[in-house]
């Protein structure tokens, strides 16, 4: 387990309950508690339904939960930062803004001058492969590409934590397979701590230091796996036998 | 040492960027762009790009370079007004055959000696009628004012009903104590009131302004609520996840997302601010299309009442026309992805 004092998102007994229309309550989140290293890859895992998305709302700062405290960089979190950026499940583009100005709007928020802001917008088009789309709407994207272009997003405001929903949900096999070691290429350059949610096994062993598994609802960690492979991490290394001895266990975990 | 690579990406004189080695190097416009590839000694291969001018030479840094891929270029927009003419062209086509029709069929019917010139005026009257009153400016003193008192109306409606829409959508306690009355007011027949306001407002300016806007702030208002009310909860979510302040969410979300929704309404309101500034001249006025309409009909002269009441459609046309315009451009993007 992660120190807490070192830990730059950190999360403590976390219990989350809805209200749905009808007055019943749904319990979501059990006693979740967390740490995020920082410069570390953590992926979550766990059944439709269990409180992964809630979790990330949580950490992002926009639902405060019912008991329980976020910690980021040592303080209280009780609004969202621009240092946390959250990918969402839906790609949640604005359907008036071209791609280029759906990348552009977390640094226009920010106040950040044009000149720069075109700068990063025209990188981020580059390593998402989405140059020469950037005057489409939303509306002529496939769902793959409209995905990407909320990961650009995303990224643009160089988050210290990145928490991504289900982000390459999206996307075919193989755009994911690239989108992932994409991914982990941009992640190398960056100092960012990521937290993925992700349905996928081999994605969350592929890409993480850590694999948390959650129970269904109410979500609550029951097994934490640390992946040991050293980075930069090749395609060869789904067949290796360590691999799927780590991919097997946490498939045990989840039934 | 790797050879660099140079990207260089076009795309509609927008934004240019050069990668060195998948980093960016710059962004620039299109005559620069030109210019590098002069520079670094390549043919300005795109067709847009004419200039062949050895311009600055802007990255010095790189020495040894290719072009790596040229984006293809999309073709060029057709100036807006050519697209238009694409648009209306058979509607134009239709527009003389249709005024042929209803011109001779006015003038049978004038022509015919059942009715009298006074029920059904001969068009070629209402024309003479039209050369004098536009000769001594009449006219057009006539059409000022009635555009003046609609469109104060509507200016002055649009913003009371725009703020109230916007508080309404917004905050659940104005919505259940506001709403009942709002209603009851706009249950009032305005034309049955207009006299009462004539009474209390005068008969100049300002009674027609009161009547315009009283007709037109209900459409705007129930545009505002629904258009506010529409406002995708995903995509808020993600504004307060981008730690948006509320005028960052009221500019870049709100006013965009409602956009549609307030500019029907405004179509509509254009279009009943007009009525509205005519039915406050039937009642009292010194000036105005609707005070022309009165006078004809006062003075028994039909042919005036006919050729006011065509200004009227006339002005409320060209109104309706502005807000299709207006909406044109700003909606453009609700074209993409459909057929
Ligand atoms: N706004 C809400 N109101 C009421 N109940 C909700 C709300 N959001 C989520 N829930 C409930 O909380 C539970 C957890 O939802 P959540 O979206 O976090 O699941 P998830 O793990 O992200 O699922 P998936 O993998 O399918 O995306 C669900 O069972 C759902 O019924
Ligand atoms: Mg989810």
């Amino acid at each position: 387990m992660i120190q807490t004092q070192t830990a730059i998102l950190h999360a403590d007994h976390i219990y989350h309950t809805f209200t749905v229309a009808n007055g019943q309550p749904i319990a979501a989140l059990e006693d979740v508690s967390l740490a995020l290293a920082p410069g570390t890859f953590t992926a979550l895992i766990g059944p439709s339904g269990c409180g992964k998305s809630t979790l990330l709302r949580i950490l992002a700062g926009l639902v405060e939960p019912i008991s329980g405290q976020v910690q980021f960089g040592g303080l209280a979190l009780d609004r969202p930062q621009r240092q946390i950026s959250l990918i969402f499940q839906k790609d949640n583009l604005m359907p008036w803004r071209t791609v280029y100005e759906n990348i552009e709007l977390p640094l226009q928020l920010a106040g950040i001058p044009k000149p720069e802001r075109e700068q990063r917008v025209a990188h981020l088009l580059y390593i998402t492969g989405l140059l020469g789309f950037e005057n489409h709407y939303p509306a002529e994207l496939s769902g793959g590409m409209a995905q990407r272009v909320a990961i650009a997003r995303g990224l643009i405001n160089e988050p210290d934590v990145l928490l991504m929903d289900e982000p390459f949900g999206a996307l075919d096999a193989l755009t994911r397979e690239q989108m992932g070691q994409e991914l982990l290429r941009i992640w190398a350059t960056t100092q960012a701590t990521v937290l993925m949610v992700t349905h996928s096994i081999s994605e969350a062993v592929f890409l993480a230091d850590r694999v948390l598994v959650m129970s269904p609802r109410p979500g609550h960690i029951i097994r934490e796996v640390s992946i040991p492979f050293t980075r930069p991490r090749g395609i060869e290394l789904l067949t290796d036998t360590t691999f799927t001895q780590l991919a097997a266990q946490i498939r045990a975990a989840i039934h | 040492m790797p050879k660099p690579t140079v990207k260089v990406w076009m795309e509609e004189g927008v934004h240019s960027a050069i990668f060195a080695q998948q980093a960016v190097v710059g962004v620039f416009k299109l005559p620069q762009v030109t210019c590098l590839c002069c520079a670094i000694g390549l043919p300005p291969v795109h067709p847009n790009v004419h200039s062949t001018q050895k311009g600055r030479l802007l990255m010095s840094s790189i020495t040894s370079t290719q072009v790596v891929s040229l984006s293809s270029q999309a073709p060029r927009p057709l100036p807006f007004w050519r697209r238009w003419l694409r648009k209306i062209e058979w509607r134009l086509l239709l527009l003389p055959v249709i005024g042929l029709l209803l011109w001779q069929g006015w003038v049978l019917l004038a022509e015919s000696g059942y009715y009298a010139d006074f029920i059904v005026p001969h068009p070629d009257t209402v024309w003479a009628r039209l050369q004098e009153r536009w000769a001594d400016g009449s006219l057009v003193t006539h059409i000022a004012t009635t555009l003046r008192e609609a469109l104060s109306g509507l200016f002055i409606a649009s913003l009371i009903a725009t703020a109230l829409g916007y508080i309404i959508a917004r905050v659940k306690i104005f919505d259940y104590l506001l709403t009942p009355y709002l209603i009851f007011l706009q249950a009032i027949p305005i034309i049955a009131i207009s006299p009462l306001i004539i009474i209390w407002f005068g008969s100049g300016l300002a009674s027609k302004v009161v009547i315009a806007a009283m007709i037109t702030w209900f459409p705007m208002m129930i545009a505002t609520i629904v258009g506010i009310r529409n406002v995708s909860t995903n995509l808020r979510e993600m504004m307060r996840a981008n730690a948006a302040t509320h005028w960052q969410i009221f500019r870049h979300l709100e006013i965009p997302s409602a956009m549609p929704e307030l500019l029907g309404g405004l179509k509509i309101a254009v279009t009943l601010s007009v009525v509205g500034a005519a039915v406050g001249e039937f009642v009292s006025a010194r000036e105005g299309l609707g005070y022309l309409v009165m006078y004809g009909r006062g003075i028994s002269d039909t042919p005036t009442v006919v050729l006011a009441v065509l200004m009227l459609t006339v002005v409320s046309l060209v109104l309706y026309s502005l807000v299709a315009m207006l909406e044109t451009s700003l909606l453009s993007w609700r074209k993409a992805g459909k057929p």
